[in-house]
């Protein structure tokens, strides 16, 4: 089963009075406990996908749907899509492409984004005033009255949370790194608090852009082997989606998915892929 | 909630120059502006205690001016520069006394007479030119006719220094220390105890009457905003009052009158007659005038010129003081938080009574005192609003500057799934805190500088400065209401203020966000 699926999913940005088609109806999905690659060279659009799957870019048109739920059921997208016709016949019109949600679609999104998603950026982005140990356990803390933002954790006792955030910490090797600030840590351990971070909600679809782009050759070897056994983890059952160009990274995912100039030029699953729905199908 | 107001707290610690900028004008503000109720509370108190102590009592009788025109103790309003206006005796004042004897709730009353006048003296001459100096130091006063045996019994906190009260059928006055000082620098000769002064009115009609100095008495409360005052014998005050039978009863002319003239118009008078082509007029020497034509408007027969002319018995009589002519009746109130409740009672008493009398409180009572503390009340608020806008829009600003160096962090925590609301109430929670310890900040330096003021007993002196004042003494006094009022006030003003930065912000998708630099 699809935990993430793509329909025809369309992205155009405008650019001045030029417009930018960065995704070309885009159609695919990836199956949970997947290791996945979206890859190609710089502007082919894999950011883009990704931050269509990780729900904080709006596609123009298509559909997308995570883990069941057709995230954009009820916006009419086309209603803000610019065609080049449009564009053609009036390039004076300021028409503005929709950049946010009605209330109700942001709720749904805000909720899928932090019951399903995880994020490891390319930058990090810990929140700066938080130590390592509130930063790993900020997303239990946005639990809302919403049942789609639910998340398993949130069942938890508050001995049984403090188990598992300290158990996260001690899977990515920060364990002595509880009380410090993100200022007070170098690239590789924040990002390994951004993947802690991530892991926490028990999200089932983990994202990261670029994830070793900021990162030295060990802190990358490092970071990703961690990636790779978390995904092994049949506890975790984590779906792990990169955006990335690193050829390492390629090497070690089960299903890539080659973008070029906003088309998907080949979605190849590797022969042997380990993933946990299949192995136990077969 | 909890992990809000600790971010919240750690967001002011780590963005310590906003947190600086905006907690000094926040705590700034907040001193300003309790330190400024403060004093107008400390000045409305003192002119409250003072005036109904010594001046007004708790509530004030009197009658009511044909137009409703509004008055008070101390005189009419008016906005013409000519004469003063009279103030309006009580009519049917024995109804009147009768009603106020009867009400509950009173524990003493007197009589007043209000006017205005100053000292003349027949020891200097016609041409008296004072020195350039001594110009601004005229000896004038408000005067006060009084009831020596129940106004001293009200007012019993009076310093008399020298002689005594005025008594009833002389005409004696007793002169405030304040008067004697500028008799003495404005005639350059002193003004002492049986000294016979000329009291003139302060109009044009230059009312004056000769009256004897029976007293001299200081000021019950020497920071008191309360000018010169001369108490005296009540049928002297009339004189200055207007307080005469003509005046509360010229329309009650006797039949004896001969008013024939009055009907007659100009043109009956002087002009040309229906039977009478000639130029003649009453006073031609013709023979057919209209004193000797049967068919003239009036014959002289008719007219009465002892009536006219001759007999003053009328007016002397018309002019003559009302001796049972009262300005106000003046009342304390066994129990001052009875007061409000006995007001209405007589006002309704006088309404159901058809009497034109009306009771007010001390504030209306003293109008003209009161008036310049409530404007200058009013032109504090006015500052004090210019400054909260000017304060709102730098906050904002400031705000804004700060949230959009945090967008970054606003992205990931929306990315990470946080709703608006939460972001929201991250925002006003470190407004909230910032507000609340940079108002309490501003309180307590506030609080210690009105203890260190108020331990010097600062005061100032002169008339002007005291009435506009509403009294010399420069003290504060706090209240836990206007504290309060002013920190929840300041807390929804800096709440306000983040309406527009956060919102902003969160219009901003994640994704722009998040394309800010992280850490």
């Amino acid at each position: 089963m699809s935990v993430v699926t793509f329909e025809n999913v369309r992205k155009v940005y405008p650019l001045g009075k030029q417009q930018v088609i960065a995704v070309k109806g885009a159609s695919f999905g990836i199956e949970k406990g997947e290791f996945a690659a979206i890859s190609g060279p710089s502007g082919s659009g894999k950011s883009t996908i990704l931050n269509m799957i990780g729900l904080i870019d709006l596609p123009s048109a298509g559909s997308i749907v995570i883990d069941g739920t057709n995230v954009y059921e009820g916006i009419n997208l086309d209603e803000s899509q610019v065609t080049d016709a449009r564009w053609a016949a009036d390039p004076d019109k300021k028409k503005k492409q929709r950049t946010t949600v009605p209330a109700k679609v942001d709720k749904r999104i805000t909720g899928l984004r932090r019951s399903h998603l995880g994020f490891i950026f390319q930058n990090f982005n810990l929140i700066p005033v938080l130590n390592v140990y509130e930063n790993i356990e900020f997303p239990l803390l946005l639990a809302g009255k919403d049942p789609a933002s639910k998340s398993p954790v949130d069942d938890f006792t508050k001995a049984q949370r403090e188990e598992w955030i300290n158990f996260l910490m001690e899977k990515v090797g920060l364990t002595d790194w509880k009380l410090h600030k993100p200022a007070e840590m170098s690239g590789g351990q924040r990002q390994r608090v951004a993947i802690a971070r991530a892991l926490v909600t028990k999200a089932p679809v983990i994202l990261a852009d670029e994830p070793t782009a900021n990162l030295d050759s060990k802190n990358s070897e490092q970071i990703l082997s961690l990636m790779k056994t978390l995904n092994k983890d049949k506890d975790l059952q984590t779906t792990f989606i990169f955006s990335t160009h690193d050829a390492r990274i390629v090497a070690m995912c089960d299903h890539v998915i080659h973008l070029l100039d906003g088309e998907i030029t080949s979605d190849e699953h590797k022969e042997g892929s380990d993933v946990y729905g299949k192995a136990e199908e077969q | 909630m909890g992990v809000i107001f600790r971010m919240a707290l750690r967001n002011l610690s780590q963005h310590k120059a906003k947190t600086v900028i905006i907690g000094l004008f926040i705590c700034i503000g907040v001193m300003i502006v309790n330190l400024g109720n403060a004093f107008l509370e400390s000045t409305n108190r003192g002119l409250e205690k003072d005036f109904r102590a010594n001046y007004t009592g708790d509530i004030v009788v009197a009658g009511r001016l044909a137009d409703n025109t509004k008055f008070d103790m101390f005189g009419v309003a008016s906005v013409s520069m000519g004469d003063r206006q009279a103030l309006p005796a009580i009519n049917d004042i024995d109804k009147v006394q009768a009603i106020v004897d009867s009400t509950k709730g009173i524990d003493k009353q007197t009589k007043l007479i209000s006017a205005m006048g100053y000292f003349r003296t027949d020891a200097v001459g016609d041409d008296f030119d004072p020195d350039d100096d001594a110009r601004m130091d005229i000896p004038y006063f408000f005067l006060f006719g009084i009831e020596p045996s129940t106004y001293f019994k009200a007012f019993s906190s009076m310093k008399i220094t020298e002689g005594t009260y005025p008594s009833a059928t002389e005409n004696e006055v007793l002169v405030d220390v304040r008067v004697k000082e500028k008799f003495a620098k404005y005639y350059k000769m002193p003004l002492n105890l049986g000294d016979k002064v000329l009291v003139s009115a302060m109009s044009a009609a230059g009312t004056t009457r000769e009256a004897t100095v029976c007293g001299f008495y200081e000021q019950p409360d020497k920071n008191s905003a309360m000018t010169s005052l001369v108490y005296c014998t009540p049928s002297l005050a009339r004189t200055f009052a207007d307080l005469t039978y003509g005046a509360g009863y010229a329309e009650e002319l006797p039949q004896t009158v001969d008013t024939k003239l009055g009907t007659l118009s100009e043109d009956a008078l002087f002009g040309e007659t229906s039977n009478d082509t000639s130029d003649d007029d009453m006073f031609s020497d013709s023979d057919d005038d209209m004193f000797s034509s049967d068919t003239s408007v009036m014959s002289a027969k008719d007219v009465s010129f002892d009536n006219i002319l001759g007999d003053t018995t009328l007016r002397d009589k018309l002019n003559q003081t009302d001796d049972g002519a009262w300005n106000f009746i003046i009342l304390k109130a066994d129990k001052t938080t009875n007061v409000k409740k006995t007001i209405a009672t007589l006002n309704k008493q006088f309404k159901d009574a058809g009497l034109d009398a009306q009771a007010f409180d001390w504030k209306t009572a003293a109008t003209t005192f009161a008036s310049t503390v409530q404007g200058i009340s009013t032109l504090f608020t006015a500052l004090v609003v210019i400054l909260a806008i000017v304060v709102f829009i730098i906050i904002m600003n400031t705000l804004t500057v700060s949230v959009i160096e945090r967008t970054g962090e606003i992205g990931t925590m929306r990315a990470l799934g946080a709703s608006k609301g939460f972001v929201r109430k991250l925002f006003f929670t470190e407004s909230i805190s910032i507000t609340l310890l940079s108002a309490t900040g501003g309180t307590l330096i506030a609080l210690l500088i009105m203890v260190i003021f108020n331990a010097f007993h600062l005061s100032v002196d002169g008339d002007i400065a005291k009435m506009i004042l509403g009294g010399g003494s420069i003290q504060f006094i706090p209240t836990l209401l206007n504290i309060l009022g002013t920190i929840i006030l300041v807390c929804i003003g800096s709440s306000l203020a983040n309406i527009y930065p956060v919102s902003s912000a969160l219009k901003i998708s994640p994704l722009k966000a998040l394309s800010q630099d992280g850490e």
